[in-house]
């Protein structure tokens, strides 16, 4: 990557230093914010004297670095440190980040002085603040992925403190959106260096397209998706206009000056350093570079335009500057992509892109700290309620005026050069390639600078110019250590804007030869001439396109239209991801639950309704047999009664027969007497015999009125059945009831945001242990299946 | 024979032993009972370090109890591996001992210390015996021994959940040494042999003859250790016996007994069965899918948890998830990640427990939404949770972050990228119910006119040496990570 072109030597001796100053640059300011926070609530002085200072001495230290950064790069390993070791590693691209982190650091530690001392909590803030230095240092300092990661890491964690330094609802609330894409974001990073690190066996950040095989396009994803949320590129800004203005001001200074730049960083380190080909020939991979770099370009479009479209749409000072950062990171990342695309003919959108970061950083500071400035005396935000102030503060007003033409892209103020650059690049490429989507980017390009002047307009005359509120007419001080912030950052600005090239051709163009750019491009930037009619018509055309929109819109109110909530990207893509994932997550979970849990309940009581039905005909299975019972005991005591009958016949025959013999004189009147008797026999026989028959006359009837009670047995159970099957409906209509119930409550629910769940989550926990066994010879039948499947 | 040679059975011994004399010491110098359990421990450590030293000097080693060789009696193994347990075991357990020495005040009536510390000696032997065992049969011995002691710590807190989650585990766990018991009937029934080693060798032969024992034989052993390492579907009795134990016994059963567990399973995987029946039956897969869903389920149900002990049981069947997935993995870096784990995991839960334990003492508070502003009023404990919470979504410089990074690195040397996806989106899946804890406990006031109870110091000074540890873990992790890279390499040869 270091060759020149065709093999020629490198124009430039680069000397690979050792020295330990970049770790102690970075853990000065960690220290110093551990430090911060054991000094006690009440010595105001010593706190802001250490806070100073240690954002001093890194600066001091950066600037030590100067000369070895111009020359080379700066090493220092720490091995074993968290198993892969840390690793630092200075170059030109790396201090031109860490000069400007060091620098508007220690322009807003010197805000804070007297913004803070209206705020509480200043122990955690000043010691969050200076940790935060250390940290987003150590980003730009890592010599590879890992160590990178591990300070984006703590960037983000210990950012958020400042980000909820309020801690009202608002700001927690930006502060948890914050911090969840903060942890996706890391964990995305994460990904992406295993990813990187299991296909070529190293983190460092060396070009290695050649060797990432055939995950490379994930891992692009995914170093996106990391480095993205943090710079807030489109739609992963979500979380950067709701926590950008509710921290301290200096704080979303820094958050938007700084911080989002380290996303920015990343991902040029990515797609300029790791994708890029480690040799000239192979023209498949630079064509991969080139597709990446494309859709770069159009994520930079869409973010530029988005963001300034939806800057122009708010009232609140803070918001229009956070959106306004959106926009400006589109401007950016456009660059990286137009770099990309360009492959080694891509200097002018590195250029353009590193100068724009610098030149972001400045005014967007800037114009935090004034915003900042009026909070602090007038405790107000939101445009309609100001106004006028240029009479109140002047210094403000002017110091808002050069940001505000800075960032607008005036000629003589820095973002000028960076836009110019940029709008090179587009064109370069457009004339390189000459497709129209590019015309197309070029065109969306002049009407973002245009919208970008348009809310600069509003946002100015919203705070300084018409009438003053009666609550504001009182006159202000500003203090003397604010003036000299705002002076500090009129100056570079004025000064950056009227000697662009200084910058350019000390620093700019040195990293861009570090990164192997060459050819056209290159020779064009080593002389290039911001103040000729080239670029400053294209200038022109931006203002009069700026002045087409601003005044009809103006007049017409339309910069007042807030757009319904339905049509934000958080409601139309993050709030239905959010709600399926937890809809997925926690009611998928629960309603397993709860419908196992049902089924316990349902089938235990159908149980018990089975045990009561098979009872009842038990029981009624046992009346039938007792009654059996009594009736064939009747039935015995009958046939017996008539034995004894017979009996009876018998005995008294026999004693006829005897009277009979004895009595031979009396035979006729024996044997007559002997008939009459045993015809009364023979009558009581035939009388006991209809008794018998009447008796099983009488079973039979006993037994018939039995089958008429069993019958109505049935029919009960019938009707029992019929009762379950109405209860069971009912439980099904109630249960269905409860459903929609549910449902109206959640639908309810998400009407009140958050209320506690009607059902008690924590109860989820199947307790019954005859289901538990039941799971268990459930696995091991599918255990056991599985095996067999495949064991055979 | 020297004493030293004895070292391997006697660091059971003395942990058994102890578990006998304690209620009788309790009852005669109940002063004495703490000291001499320690003691133990001490000499336990001292031992297991003696083990070490031999194995550096000597390789593995076998040790027969009694003198008797293996067909007839029971062996011992000694490699690195197991003293990487065993040193966990006995060196965790002495850490939460220290803690349990002054929480158990608090949550025990004073008569039953002693039949705690009875408990918690045996609880901590049979595990050193099943780290050490090289015995299918001794192995069931210990895993009942650990089993009713688990039980009887969690019961011995007379509460009626408490009752009732034991008992629950009792029966679960009996059904899991059951299921045990007959798989190691099946394969003795075929090989005629108990000894790992021995089995090892019978089974290529015995495979081919009867195939379906050996089958049966490897669901039971996977069903009967899922249930006890609270593997995926098989965990349902873990949150309850987890949250309502008292702290210490907590620490010790999520941080250490479901390890051992695993450990004991991945023995056998790979010391009983030859690699060729691992590779024609997939019992590594099963175990890994089991896994993924135990790490996504267990973190899903943490999340919507309002009891912070029953919260931080649920995280342990996600965690434990790991250490099964990098068993499953079957891949060396895996496996180092996942071993690795369990020493994390052992640390960090632990510790976690530890917090929810002092919590729950200084303020009487243990629901999740009551612990607000609880950083104001226990500061120290707080910055632990939090640093425990970070090494569980793996926030660098803590130890998850490393083993996450070897389990990760293995599933992706193992061309197996959506195990990776399932780390990475574990991971944000525990951010989701860590982080609001630790954002709550210090951003929000502290709302509670009663006063906060003092904390014993030696209580915060474990949980502190807690905290330090894993820290320590996380940002240099190269003495373990080089040490379990050796121990693998000699055992699986990586």
């Amino acid at each position: 990557m270091f060759a020149g072109p065709e093999g020629v030597p490198v124009t430039r001796e680069l000397l690979h230093g050792s020295s330990s100053l970049p770790v102690w640059i970075v853990l000065l300011p960690l220290l110093a914010g551990a430090l911060l926070y054991l000094i006690g609530e009440k010595r105001e002085s010593l706190r802001k004297a250490v806070a100073l200072g240690a954002s001093f001495l890194a600066l001091v230290g950066v600037a030590w670095l100067m000369p070895a950064a111009l020359a080379g790069t700066v090493e220092y390993r720490l091995a074993d440190f968290m198993q892969l070791g840390l690793f630092f590693k200075v170059d030109l691209v790396g201090w031109i980040f860490a000069g400007l982190i060091a620098l508007v650091w220690f322009l807003a530690v010197l805000f804070s002085l007297a913004y803070m001392d209206h705020e509480h909590n200043r122990r955690r803030y000043y010691s969050f603040l200076i940790f935060t230095l250390g940290a987003t240092l150590g980003v730009v300092f890592a010599g590879d992925f890992f160590t990178l990661f591990l300070f984006f890491e703590l960037m983000t964690f210990s950012s958020f403190v400042l980000v909820i330094h309020e801690q009202n609802r608002q700001a927690m609330e930006a502060g948890a959106l914050y911090l969840y894409l903060g942890v996706a974001g890391g964990l995305a990073l994460f990904f992406a260096i295993l990813l990187l690190y299991s296909a070529t066996g190293t983190v460092s950040i060396v070009p290695l397209l050649g060797q990432l095989g055939g995950q490379r396009t994930l891992i692009y994803i995914l170093f996106l998706i990391g480095f993205g949320i943090k710079a807030g590129v489109v739609p992963l800004h979500i979380w950067l206009p709701q926590a950008h203005p509710v921290a301290p001001s200096p704080a979303s200074a820094l958050l938007s000056g700084i911080m989002i730049k380290a996303g920015a960083y990343g991902i040029l380190r990515v797609t300029l350093i790791l994708f890029t080909p480690a040799e000239h020939g192979a023209a498949s991979l630079w064509s991969y570079q080139s597709l990446l770099g494309y859709i770069l370009l159009w994520l930079g479009i869409v973010t530029m335009f988005s963001g300034a479209l939806m800057a122009l749409l708010q009232q609140n000072a803070k918001r229009i500057l956070a959106y306004s950062s959106v926009s400006q990171i589109g401007y950016i990342v456009m660059g990286l992509g137009a770099a990309a695309y360009m492959g080694l003919e891509g200097g002018m959108g590195f250029a353009g892109s590193v100068y724009h970061i610098i030149n972001h950083a400045f005014f967007k500071a800037g114009l935090f700290m004034i915003v900042g400035t009026v909070y602090m005396l007038t405790h107000e935000l939101e445009l309609p309620r100001l106004g006028g102030l240029a009479r109140k503060m002047p210094f403000a007003a002017a110091a808002f005026l050069v940001a505000a033409c800075g960032i607008a892209g005036i000629p003589g103020f820095n973002g000028y050069a960076s836009k110019t650059l940029l709008h090179d690049a587009l064109l370069e490429a457009y004339k390189h390639f000459g497709f129209f989507s590019l015309y197309l980017a070029e065109r969306i390009f002049v009407v973002t600078s245009a919208l970008t002047v348009c809310y600069f307009i509003k946002l100015f005359r919203g705070l300084f110019l018409g009438p003053v509120p009666e609550k504001l007419d009182r006159s202000y001080r500003l203090p003397l250590s604010v003036r000299a912030v705002l002076g500090a950052f009129s100056l570079l600005i004025l000064g950056i804007g009227l000697f662009p090239n200084l910058v350019l051709e000390k620093v700019i163009l040195p990293a861009a030869h570090l990164l192997g750019f060459e050819g056209y491009g290159m020779k064009h930037l080593a002389h290039f001439h911001f103040f000729e009619l080239h670029p400053l018509e294209a200038m022109g055309v931006v203002l009069v396109l700026a002045l087409v929109i601003y005044l009809p819109g103006a007049l017409r109110g339309w910069f007042n239209w807030a757009p319904p909530r339905w049509l934000s990207i958080h409601a139309l893509l993050y709030q239905p991801l959010t709600r399926l994932f937890m809809l997925a997550v926690c009611r998928g979970g629960s309603f397993l639950d709860l419908a196992v849990g049902k089924i316990y309940d349902n089938s235990s009581s159908a149980a018990r309704l089975w045990c009561r039905y098979i009872g009842d005909i038990d029981t009624s299975l046992d009346r039938l047999y007792e009654r059996s019972g009594q009736v064939a005991r009747g039935l015995a005591d009958r046939s017996n009664r008539v034995d004894q009958a017979l009996d009876e016949a018998y005995a008294k025959t026999g004693r006829a027969a005897r009277r009979l013999v004895d009595r031979t004189t009396d035979l006729d009147h024996a044997l007559d007497e002997a008939y009459a008797k045993t015809g009364q026999a023979a009558r009581r026989l035939v009388d006991r015999a209809g008794d018998f028959d009447h008796a099983l006359d009488q079973s039979y009837e006993t037994a018939g009125r039995i089958a008429r009670g069993l019958a109505r047995e049935g029919k009960r159970f019938d009707e029992v059945l019929d009762e379950a099957y109405t209860k069971a409906g009912e439980g099904a209509r109630r249960l269905a009831g409860k459903g929609r119930e549910w449902e109206n409550e959640q639908s309810r629910l998400r009407e009140a945001g958050s209320a506690p769940s009607r059902w008690n989550p924590s109860q989820w926990n199947i307790k019954n242990l005859n289901f538990d066994s039941l799971l268990l010879a459930a696995v091991l039948g599918v255990i056991l299946f599985i095996i067999f499947y495949y064991g055979r | 024979m020297t004493l030293q040679h004895h070292f391997p059975a006697l660091i059971i011994v003395i942990f058994l032993i102890c578990a006998f004399i304690m209620p009788l010491l309790f009852r005669w110098r109940s002063t004495l009972c703490a000291p001499a359990l320690l003691l133990v421990h001490l000499l336990a450590l001292a031992m297991a370090v003696a083990l070490l030293v031999r194995l550096y000097a000597g390789g593995p080693f076998y040790y027969h109890l009694g003198n008797w060789a293996p067909p007839w009696g029971i062996e011992l193994k000694i490699d690195f591996l197991r003293v990487y347990m065993v040193l966990i075991l006995v060196g965790l357990g002495l850490w939460i001992f220290v803690y349990a020495l002054k929480d158990l005040a608090h949550e025990l009536k004073r008569e039953v210390t002693g039949w705690y510390y009875a408990l918690y000696a045996l609880l901590i032997g049979s595990m050193s015996g099943m780290a050490l065992t090289n015995d299918m049969f001794n192995l069931f011995v210990f895993m009942e021994i650990c089993g009713i002691a688990s039980c009887a710590i969690i019961s011995i807190k007379e509460s009626r959940e408490c009752l009732e989650a034991s008992f629950k585990y009792l029966i679960l766990s009996a059904m899991g040494t059951g299921c045990y018991l007959m798989a190691i009937a099946m394969i003795y029934m075929v090989t005629g042999q108990l000894n790992f080693q021995l089995i090892r060798e019978a089974l290529p032969a015995a495979a081919g003859l009867y195939p379906n024992n050996l089958l049966v034989a490897t669901a039971l052993i996977i069903v009967a250790f899922g249930t006890k390492a609270a593997l995926f579907p098989l965990h349902v009795w873990l949150p309850d016996a987890h949250a309502s134990a008292p702290s210490p016994s907590s620490a010790v059963l999520s941080g250490l007994v479901i390890k051992i567990y695993a450990f004991s399973l991945f023995n056998i995987l790979f010391f009983v069965f030859p690699a060729s029946f691992r590779q024609a039956v997939p019992i590594n897969e099963i175990v890994l899918w089991l896994a993924t869903l135990g790490i996504l389920f267990g973190s899903i149900f943490a999340m919507v948890q309002e009891d912070l002990k029953k919260m931080l049981a649920y995280s342990s069947i996600a965690q434990i998830g790991y250490v099964f997935m990098g068993i499953g993995l079957n891949q060396p870096t895996a496996l180092l990640g996942g071993f690795y784990h369990i020493l994390n995991h052992a640390l960090m839960k632990g510790m976690l427990f530890m917090v929810a334990g002092v919590i729950i003492q200084a303020t009487g508070r243990r629901r999740v939404k009551d612990l607000n502003g609880i950083g104001h009023v226990l500061p120290l404990v707080m910055i632990a949770f939090t640093v425990g919470g970070f090494s569980m979504i793996g926030i660098p410089g803590t130890g998850g972050l490393i083993s996450k990074w070897y389990l990760a690195e293995g599933a992706l040397l193992a061309n197996r990228l959506f195990f990776v996806i399932v780390i990475v989106l574990s991971s944000l899946l525990n951010a989701v119910y860590y982080l609001p804890i630790i954002i709550n406990a210090f951003l929000n006031p502290y709302e509670g006119r009663e006063p906060v109870k003092p904390v014993s110091r030696l209580m915060v000074g474990a949980i502190t040496a807690g905290m330090i540890a894993v820290i320590f873990f996380g940002v240099y992790p190269k003495p373990v990570i080089v040490f379990l890279k050796a121990a693998l390499a000699a055992v699986i040869g990586m």
